[in-house]
């Protein structure tokens, strides 16, 4: 191999690279790549179930968290409530949504009860421990029970997933955004969804 | 002439910083060389059975002390715990023993350290105060006067946050 081939195709290589760089970095490819999100069946705070049909046409930002967790969890609820406040007309497009990975603890009375105290909008769900486990899979959201008995926690994933309309990835946000950062970047993502 | 609108002056900006300086929420309490400041708890939503309070040690002393346990009469089980990112999870649990060195500060609060209260016998409702116990290696223990604050709380001085909210 001669020097000229050794460099156009390491060349080559780093463009390579850097494109598959932006490809990953790129919300919308990255769902083509690694597939976030999809069909779902859990149970709503009525005890029905619900599917993904309930939120077609809306713009679906998924927090997955559980009721006993002082800290991360009331925090999210909080910013989503102020959010949808925030968005003034446009929440009328935008559903969020909080899905226990605590399904043991997290009833359907139990959430009912708990998101009470945030935005009525708000949509909560919960379900089987196996339909819990199925739908964080889908969502790429990872969760793990930590120490036993009565107290016992939840390491989660606070990553906020947000899916169109039609129901395709759309973006992700996170947890510890404030109430206007998460605004502005909901905003963005669907914006660059229409 | 000039001296005394300076000394008019000054009146005027010590009432000012005053005013500043005396948040309605607020407040401190004292054990041996330690400050504490400030201890308060968000307000828990409907049901919920865990709530964390948070406050600042100071520690005034020429020597370490060891924050080694809490209590109180509103929840099952009190522990210090420790929450922190990792790889995009949240991971909370016991923090073990934590120094506040000597001339030194440990902050508890949101995101961070805080008092993990389990089994909560009732809500935590935002207005009223809290007894919970702290205990020291050195210092000993002492019933912090824990304020529950809003649901939304940040713990970064209501006041401010309040007129940032409402600004328009
Ligand atoms: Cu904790």
């Amino acid at each position: 191999m001669n020097r000229r081939v050794l460099l156009v195709s390491s060349l080559a290589l780093v463009a390579a690279a850097g494109i598959g760089a932006s490809y990953f970095f790129n919300d919308r490819k990255m769902a083509e790549t690694l597939a976030v999100g999809g069909p779902f069946k859990l149970i709503g705070t009525d005890g029905q179930e619900v599917t993904e049909a309930a939120l077609k046409g809306k713009y679906a930002v998924f927090f997955f968290g559980f009721t006993f967790c002082p800290d991360a969890c009331p925090t999210a609820l909080n910013t989503f409530s102020l959010m949808m406040e925030k968005l003034g007309p446009t929440a009328e497009q935008v559903q969020p949504v909080f899905v226990s990975i605590d399904p043991a603890r997290d009833t359907p009375e139990a959430m009912k009860e708990y998101l009470a105290s945030f935005d009525p909008r708000i949509m909560g769900l919960t379900g089987t421990p196996e339909s819990v486990a199925e739908t964080a899979r889908i969502f790429r959201v990872y969760y793990k029970k930590s120490g036993e008995g009565d107290y016992y926690l939840m390491d989660h994933s606070t990553a906020i997933i947000v899916m169109s309309p039609e129901y395709e990835y759309a973006g992700v946000m996170n947890g510890a955004m404030s109430v206007d950062e998460m605004t502005a970047r909901l905003l963005e993502i669907m914006q660059k969804g229409s | 002439m000039m001296r005394i609108h300076l000394t008019r002056f000054l009146a005027a900006a010590f009432m000012a910083v005053a005013a500043l300086a005396t948040p309605a929420l607020a407040h401190d309490q004292q054990l041996g060389d330690l400050l504490l400041h400030h201890p308060w708890a968000r307000a828990t939503p409907g049901g919920a059975k865990a709530g964390a309070a948070y406050l600042r040690i100071e520690n005034h002393g020429d020597t370490a002390d060891t924050l080694i346990g809490a209590s109180a009469d509103i929840a099952a089980l009190v522990e210090i715990h420790m929450m922190s990112m990792e790889n995009d999870m949240m991971v909370m649990g016991p923090a073990g023993e934590v120094e506040i060195p000597a001339h030194g500060t440990v902050e508890l609060k949101p995101h961070g350290l805080h008092i993990m209260l389990m089994g909560l016998k009732r809500p935590l409702k935002e207005g009223e105060t809290v007894p919970v116990t702290i205990t020291f290696a050195r210092a000993g223990s002492i019933v912090l006067e824990v304020k529950v604050e809003a649901i939304d709380a940040t713990g970064e001085g209501g006041m401010e946050g309040d007129a940032e909210e409402h600004s328009h």
